[in-house]
């Protein structure tokens, strides 16, 4: 079933046209392809990262570099949280390819893709609103986390993610616009914010309506990983319709 | 079913429910670091994956709303959309009933870290044989975050069903006759007590059974649900007991 105008209004599916120099190609480039990062950007090429399924870094970068996410945390606790993503929530709610994750943020996309940073974001976000034993560490680690309280702290992540958006934003559409919406909605509820959570639903909702991820013909020309992926986000969806 | 106010914007419709093919939809039952771009490996060894967990949920809100298999637990749903089941509480209550019982088996043959009765700390760790001994702790745990989630899920969806058995049977099927409808059992609201019954003992060993930080990772729903069922469940328990006492 169609929406009225939908048809009119056929959003693209490729990268964000945002200031940032990112290279263009398929939505599935954009975000997911290990080898499409643009190194030139990189403010560090010091870091070693450990490749298990599981961690995330082992050795993050130094905090002197500037990053988009530094008024968030620091690098370090970024890692942290991403890590605690990877191994507490990623197996329930799977939005990321973990490999081509793991090398985004080794290479820092964020600095240049606000897209992956929107997605970095959302799963700090996620990771403080349902863990508050975690959120209680990076409290008490030797450089603590700024926020007092988890809901200060997913309140923050909304607004930078509001902030990342401009004009345009959903002009162009793609799976990790998704992925930051519904991951934002989830933190939002696992906070309190249910009215906020709802309506971000209804973003997120629409978001995969307009990817036809419930559409397997949809499908056709993804990359594995791409498929793998809206997989997953149909079934994250199908559990909300129930 | 969680949406009964309908006060949500529907990810489907009804006719887009009817035109998907589920198992299509399905994930690749293989660890991301499988998947390449223009190719996936075979998941190695006797190591299960991640996503196998995934899909074993997906496929509970998949039973919940239709039949997994249509031919093994034929259902009201082959012969009436939801629309017409509305409108005859006999059909929806088949269906229902349907639905229960495929929910209550369809966790039979999941692989055994997945089981309800798998224990946290058993020594039988081939299904890890292949995996490094420093990430073993780390696999351990994420499995036992979704056997809560999966277990803690399964008995919801039971739980509303029956809730919506008992709302059938209560307020529409009183005053009907089955007479011109397809013979169906009627279940009285006590015959249903030992099913929720179950489901409280159920619930209770899955929440006393797993970790706290792998409760936690499934949201304050379960974190809630863990204060509430062990309160309720010693209500429970507490009644069952003045009752007997009492006869």
């Amino acid at each position: 079933m169609e929406y009225p105008g939908l048809q009119h209004a056929r959003y693209s599916e490729t990268s964000s046209n945002h200031d940032y120099s990112e290279s263009r190609g398929s939505i599935i480039d954009h975000h997911l392809s290990p080898g499409e990062n643009n190194l030139s950007h990189s403010p560090s090429s010091s870091q070693h990262w450990v490749n298990s399924p599981q961690s995330v870094s082992a050795n993050p970068s130094p905090l002197s570099s500037s990053y988009p996410t530094d008024d968030l945390c620091d690098r370090i606790m970024l890692n942290r949280i991403l890590n605690d993503y990877m191994e507490d929530i990623y197996p329930m709610v799977p939005v990321v390819h973990r490999p081509s994750f793991r090398q985004d943020l080794s290479r820092n996309k964020d600095i240049y893709s606000k897209d992956f940073l929107g997605l970095v974001i959302s799963l700090c976000a996620v990771t403080v609103g349902i863990m508050p034993s975690r959120f209680e560490e990076y409290r008490a680690a030797e450089s603590p986390i700024r926020f007092s309280t988890r809901t200060e702290m997913v309140n923050y992540c909304y607004q930078k993610l509001m902030e990342l958006r401009g004009h345009n934003y959903f002009d162009e559409i793609n799976l990790q616009k998704w992925a930051a919406s519904y991951l934002m909605s989830i933190a939002s509820f696992q906070v309190g914010q249910q009215n906020r959570a709802r309506m971000i639903e209804v973003e997120h909702t629409q978001l995969a309506r307009l990817l036809d991820i419930h559409q397997i013909s949809s499908y056709e020309g993804l990359n594995c990983i791409e498929t793998q992926l809206r997989k997953k986000a149909f079934w994250l969806m199908w559990y909300i319709y129930v | 079913m969680q949406n009964l106010r309908k006060e949500r914007l529907a990810y489907l419709d009804e006719i887009i429910l009817s035109t998907l093919n589920l198992e299509e939809l399905m994930p690749l039952e293989v660890d991301d670091e499988m998947i390449l771009e223009n190719s996936v490996l075979p998941q190695p060894g006797q190591e299960i994956s991640l996503t196998t967990g995934f899909n074993v949920h997906s496929r509970l809100f998949w039973a919940a709303l239709k039949s997994t298999h249509p031919g093994k637990f034929p259902d009201a749903e082959i012969k009436a959309c939801s629309c017409i089941r509305a409108s005859d509480p006999f059909l929806q209550l088949s269906h229902l009933q349907g639905r229960l019982h495929e929910l209550k088996y369809i966790l039979d043959d999941v692989p055994a870290p997945l089981r309800q009765w798998a224990i946290a700390e058993s020594d039988d760790v081939s299904w890890l044989s292949n995996t490094a001994p420093e990430h073993r702790t780390i696999l351990k745990s994420q499995f036992a975050s979704m056997r809560a989630n999966i277990h803690v899920t399964h008995l919801w969806l039971q739980s509303i069903t029956y809730d919506q058995i008992d709302n059938i049977v209560l307020n529409k099927l009183n005053n009907l006759s089955p007479s011109s409808n397809p013979p169906i059992t009627i279940p009285r609201a006590k015959l249903t007590w030992s099913e929720r019954e179950d489901i409280c003992r159920q619930l209770l060993h899955i929440l006393s059974g797993i970790p706290a930080i792998n409760l936690e990772a499934n949201g304050h729903h379960l974190v809630s649900i863990s204060f509430l069922s062990l309160s309720m469940t010693s209500i429970f328990f507490v009644a069952y007991i003045l009752n007997s006492k009492s006869t």
